[in-house]
């Protein structure tokens, strides 16, 4: 797919998602009180793709956009009234509107079937715009006339220098696409190619652009609109637009025109600097709205920093063993600003929660309407920042989950009812920060999960023996045990007892966890937690006998020394008593088997993930340092409580620790199974 | 010289490119690009046609676009108003 393509498919993408937004705010409040600005939004998805599609002669995509855009017109100006048909109509166009650009941007054409649907939608569309034709019948011919006199009035007239630059070509885009267009939200009347700088055909170099481009133009669309349509060859082009009409006041400004041409013959080409200048200047206020970067960029700058980082550290080490303080002084504040940018770049990947989680309003909408439910959806903390490639593999768990919700948690609206609630059921999404991680809240007030039927279907599935005693939490995390189900109908929506060990595999490959509560009768809470970021995290560096080992720097809570009286009074247990409170403790070099240190001291660093708290003995303490994640390779990536690997300004490598699978082991652990809290 | 392309974009532009030479340096007083073949056409490649027309200017040789059939190459051939910038009739 060409660069332009994919900036139309992103341009489209951000668009429908706001076209569904709006129709599913709509959904949710009563028909009347639909103002004019949602019905804007919706329009302007539909015209923004009528015009980028006109630039790549998807002629299809422009004639089913502009129907639709019709409808929207008339709704916009008053002529008819929005009904809730209508947008459930505008939620299959949005859709299909999807299928469309993904269809036509891979190059290929609807099939049979997919053609009957379009056509389908577009008569609906029609239907609507038709019945309020003939409401009007008796006003149209007044209004028609009115009309003429009033577009010829705003007609205006402009004349178009495109003077392509000499790569133009090469950048596999074509005006004709354009002109076409052009002639869609106005009419060319003369084109006129000015070829003094073109070579004779021996001399030409075929790719290389020669031409300018002089385009006598009406519309009544703003000067703007025709701006947009060159939108994806503004950097190939030199674009001028003159309005006719405005000449006589141009002419004062015409003292600072410039004739930009060596050849007589190409007067035409008159740059005028001040109408340039306002142009890139209003491009300018554009571009600093928002800027679209490829993601591959910014990862490649990711991958970079992250080399730099580990060149950083290794000058760091040789500062301190030159021991010249002015050059460690300066290595510092390299170190620093080094830091500043890494967060800075590490901030470009940060995109908040919630854009992403408004398309799962749909999953819900859909999924109630096919289970016959009422369901009302919040998402709660939107503004919460999450690394883009974590929210992008956290999406698909979600839907599942929201699906299940809805299909097994709420309630019909009778059940409900009679249950004492009220008939529609409830569903909040929640994103917030807590210590170095992202945690998703997803709670119903529905049925529930009843444990004993959870328990039973294990046992009868052979997955734990009956005999077995299983905390609240152990049997509600049996529902990610793969082939499990409890659904007692399975449905096309969930319950075939595939999707939930899905979601648990991709939380766990984010290094993230997931935790279910759920009463009988009240409802269920899923907590997802996620780390912030993928890539660099900060970290701290300590020693297990001749290892080194980084613990993320957000999930320490405190490092205290283990003193002999302390360990004394530990009795080989592993807990130790911490102002007043019970803490477990991880024997680091037990559990990885490492060697005895040389270290006579020992140090407990206390963890906190979630609410569980636990203690890592350690060896010695080195502090501070910017950890680069780097994964393991396939021989180790099932080392249970590393999640990585990183490398140290000697050169040395240092593993770094999965805490919430080390303290989900030592909760596990039934000889020492006390909560951290 | 009859064009076997059926569309004339940026891929083939060097090699149209390449045949013309190779047919104009035999053409004496006139010279015909037949377009029975061509369905589409882009700008890149009218250039190339406009640039063909100044060869021929200088060389005195009279240029002839032929069997223009395809509803798109009439409609991009008109857009860039040829019979007028070429000074021809098609």
């Amino acid at each position: 797919m060409t660069e332009e393509l994919q900036l139309f498919c992103d341009d489209m993408d951000e668009q429908l998602a706001i076209m569904e937004e709006t129709l599913l705010d709509i959904c949710d409040i009563s028909i009347n009180d639909v103002d004019k600005e949602m019905i804007n939004k919706i329009f302007r998805a539909m015209h923004t793709m009528k015009g980028n599609a006109g630039m790549f002669g998807f002629e299809d995509v422009i004639s089913f956009a502009h129907v639709a855009e019709n409808l929207l017109d008339q709704l916009r100006d008053d002529k008819i009234k929005l009904t809730e048909d209508m947008v459930d109509l505008f939620l299959l166009v949005n859709d299909h509107s999807k299928t469309l650009i993904s269809i036509r941007t891979q190059n290929q054409y609807l099939n049979e079937e997919q053609l009957e649907y379009h056509n389908n939608l577009i008569s609906q569309l029609t239907a609507f715009l038709d019945f309020n034709n003939e409401e009007e019948d008796k006003t149209i011919e007044i209004s028609s006339i009115e009309q003429n006199e009033e577009q010829h009035l705003n007609t205006n007239s402009y004349i178009l220098y495109i003077k392509l630059k000499e790569d133009f070509f090469i950048s596999g885009m074509d005006i004709v696409s354009i002109i076409q267009y052009l002639n869609v939200i106005g009419k060319v009347i003369n084109t006129k190619i000015i070829d003094t700088k073109l070579p004779s055909v021996d001399k030409i170099v075929p790719l290389s652009a020669y031409l300018d481009i002089e385009i006598e133009y009406e519309t009544n669309e703003p000067k703007s609109e025709i701006e947009n349509a060159f939108e994806f060859v503004y950097e190939d082009i030199e674009l001028i637009i003159k309005n006719i009409q405005d000449d006589s006041k141009q002419e004062e400004k015409i003292k600072t025109q410039e004739i930009v041409s060596n050849d007589t013959s190409s007067e035409s080409l008159i740059v005028q600097n001040t109408i340039k200048n306002e142009q890139k200047s209003s491009k300018l206020k554009n571009k600093n709205f928002s800027l679209r970067v490829d993601s591959s960029k910014v990862d490649t700058l990711i991958n970079q920093i992250s080399e730099m980082v580990i060149s950083n550290a290794k000058i760091i080490q040789y500062a301190i063993n030159t021991k010249d303080s002015d050059f460690e002084e300066e290595v510092i504040q390299m170190s620093e600003m080094i830091e500043e940018i890494r967060d800075g770049i590490m901030n470009i990947r940060m995109v908040q929660v919630g854009d992403s989680f408004s398309k799962l309003r749909r999953i819900i909408s859909d999924t109630a309407k096919k289970t016959n439910k009422e369901v009302n959806f919040d998402i709660v903390g939107g503004e919460t920042e999450l690394d883009k490639t974590v929210i992008e593999k956290i999406s698909d768990p979600l839907v599942h989950i929201l699906r299940n919700a809805v299909d097994h948690g709420i309630e019909l609206p009778q059940t409900r009812i009679d249950a004492g609630k009220s008939p529609q059921g409830n569903i909040t999404l929640t994103a917030y920060p807590d210590a170095g991680t992202i945690v998703i809240e997803i709670k119903d007030d529905g049925y529930g999960i009843d444990k004993n039927v959870v328990f039973n279907k294990a046992v009868q599935k052979k997955i734990i023996h009956p005999d077995e005693e299983l905390s609240d939490s152990a049997i509600f995390n049996l529902i990610f045990t793969p082939g499990f189900s409890t659904a007692k109908t399975i449905s096309d929506i969930s319950g075939r007892g595939v999707g939930m060990d899905v979601v648990k595999k991709n939380i766990d490959d984010l290094r993230g966890t997931v935790e279910i509560k759920s009463t009988v009768g009240l409802g269920t809470l899923m907590t997802i937690r996620l780390p912030l970021t993928l890539a660099i995290i900060d970290g701290f560096l300590v020693q297990v006998g001749n290892k080194k080992y980084i613990i993320p720097l957000d999930m320490i809570q405190e490092c205290v020394e283990l003193t002999k009286k302390q360990r004394k009074k530990m009795c080989g247990n592993e807990y130790i008593t911490l102002r007043k409170q019970i803490l477990p403790i991880l024997d680091v070099r037990k559990y990885f088997e490492e060697d005895k240190s040389k270290n006579q001291r020992e140090n407990i660093v206390v963890v906190k993930y979630g609410n569980s708290k636990i203690g890592l003995l350690v060896d010695e303490l080195f502090g501070e340092v910017q950890t680069v994640i780097k994964p393991l390779g396939e021989l180790f990536e099932n080392i249970i409580g590393i999640s990585g690997s990183t490398i140290l300004g000697t050169g040395e490598i240092a593993l770094i620790f999965d805490i919430p699978k080390l303290i989900e082991y030592k909760i596990k652990n039934k000889e020492t199974d006390i909560d951290g809290n | 010289m009859k064009i076997s392309f059926e569309e004339l974009t940026m891929y083939e532009i060097e090699s149209f490119h390449k045949k013309v030479l190779k047919e104009l340096s035999n053409a004496k007083s006139s010279f015909t690009l037949n377009f029975a073949n061509v369905k589409k056409i882009d700008l890149n490649n009218i250039q190339l046609i406009l640039s063909i027309k100044k060869y021929c200017d200088e060389h005195n040789i009279n240029l002839r676009l032929t069997n223009i059939e395809s509803k798109q190459l009439k409609q991009t051939f008109e857009i860039f108003n040829i019979e007028q910038n070429l000074g021809i009739q098609l």
